[in-house]
């Protein structure tokens, strides 16, 4: 069973922290196409959160065609693969998980960045 | 003598309901729930019996004060037998019906319940994943009958027209129980994300489904029942008084069924959806 957890010690907003994790496992196919998803109300509620943040995230799903809402049908998964909105929404995504986690840790963005570029070579050379 | 007899009935009755419903469940009665229900129990069986006898204390009052309102006509006799005509409606004979869909619906919309933790499992609950939704339906598609019905007795009995309509408030607090409370129950938070306990949480909403909707029925049988014209039905027409009786008589013991004997799988109902 999938599921979703906020972490209330992070700096990232809760509505965020769900946002990324529906929209990685839609990405990554935990959650299948035509899945149907909890209402807003049952999720806030699973997840001890407001109303509002659960529809805020599935607003920005929505936004980024991961998820489609009809009235009768609830929100399901929508197709899984992604359009060229949500391939950036999630790489955006990724990018913004690091750059946070570099600045928990204590860094910077030129250390954040410089980190992504070493690895690149090594990744490259692997994919040879 | 027999006077006070019939006036005893009915707090009578509604001290054993009470006696009854404020017994905490058994630990073989849990296990025999579990069964219906097909969880497991693990270690559970504390919080079943707890949450089973909340729910049986809460419908024991509200039954046994419905009770004790239906009894008004032969005590009202003992007082002033003058009055105790006006008492004599199916408002008040049906009050113990009306009590125990009221009952059915607080215990199951003040449950409180948190969760343990901020985490929730993607899975949508429908309602249909905790009671057979046929039953939901004719309780729903009781209030056009009982309108129909009543706008046919109003026309034929016209002295007793309210009579008629009364039923038709019935079905619509039976519809409006159902519905609060099946939405209620789908809405309550979960109480983990997973595990045994998670199958018990959702055995625990498909018990008060099964209660909300047999009651409601049981509310429903009875108001369509009410707006069955009475006095004008004469010879063949008398079935039509047959039929009012039976029909009440069904709705009891669907309620009866629905309540203690009806076996659901929640996870074989999600799986077919």
């Amino acid at each position: 069973m999938i599921t979703i957890a906020i972490d209330d010690t992070s700096p990232v907003p809760p509505f965020e922290q769900i946002r990324a994790q529906l929209a990685a496992a839609i990405i990554h196919g935990a959650v299948t196409s035509g899945t149907r998803l909890p209402t807003v109300r049952q999720l806030a509620a699973d997840l001890d959160v407001a109303p509002n943040t659960v529809a805020r995230a599935y607003k920005r799903l929505e936004a980024s065609e991961l998820i489609k809402t009809s009235g009768r049908h609830g929100t399901t998964v929508a197709d899984t693969r992604p359009g060229p909105g949500a391939r950036a929404a999630a790489i955006r995504n990724a990018a913004s998980h690091y750059l946070n986690e570099v600045l928990r840790l204590g860094g910077t963005v030129e250390e954040a960045m410089q980190a992504i570029t070493s690895a690149r070579p090594k990744r490259q050379t692997a994919a040879r | 003598m027999g006077m006070w007899v019939q006036a005893l009935v009915a707090p009578l009755v509604a001290l054993l309901v009470l006696w009854r419903g404020l017994r905490r469940p058994a630990d073989r009665e849990a296990r025999r729930w579990a069964e219906r229900f097909r969880v497991d129990l693990d270690n559970h069986v504390e919080l079943v019996r707890a949450r089973l006898g909340r729910g049986r204390r809460v419908r024991a009052m509200f039954v046994a004060a419905g009770v004790v309102v239906a009894g008004l006509p032969p005590y009202a006799n003992l007082i002033d037998p003058h009055r105790s005509a006006s008492f004599a409606n199916p408002l008040v004979g049906n009050a113990w019906l009306y009590s125990a869909a009221l009952g059915a619906l607080v215990a199951e919309i003040f449950v409180v319940q948190r969760p343990t933790r901020h985490e929730a499992a993607l899975q949508a609950r429908r309602v249909g994943d905790y009671v057979d939704l046929r039953f939901a339906r004719a309780i729903y598609a009781s209030v056009p009958l009982a309108t129909a019905a009543a706008v046919v007795a109003t026309a034929l009995e016209w002295w007793r027209w309210w009579y008629g309509w009364v039923g038709v408030a019935g079905t619509i607090i039976a519809t409006l129980t159902a519905t609060v409370g099946l939405r209620g129950l789908v809405n309550r938070p979960a109480l983990v994300p997973a595990g045994t306990l998670r199958g018990i949480d959702d055995a625990l909403r498909a018990d008060g489904a099964f209660r909300l909707v047999g009651s409601g029925f049981a509310l429903a049988a009875a108001s369509v029942a009410v707006t069955l014209p009475q006095e004008a039905s004469r010879g063949w027409w008398g079935l039509i008084t047959i039929a009012g009786s039976l029909l009440s008589l069904f709705g009891l013991a669907m309620w009866w069924t629905l309540a203690r004997d009806a076996r659901w799988s929640v996870a074989a109902a999600r799986a077919a959806s």
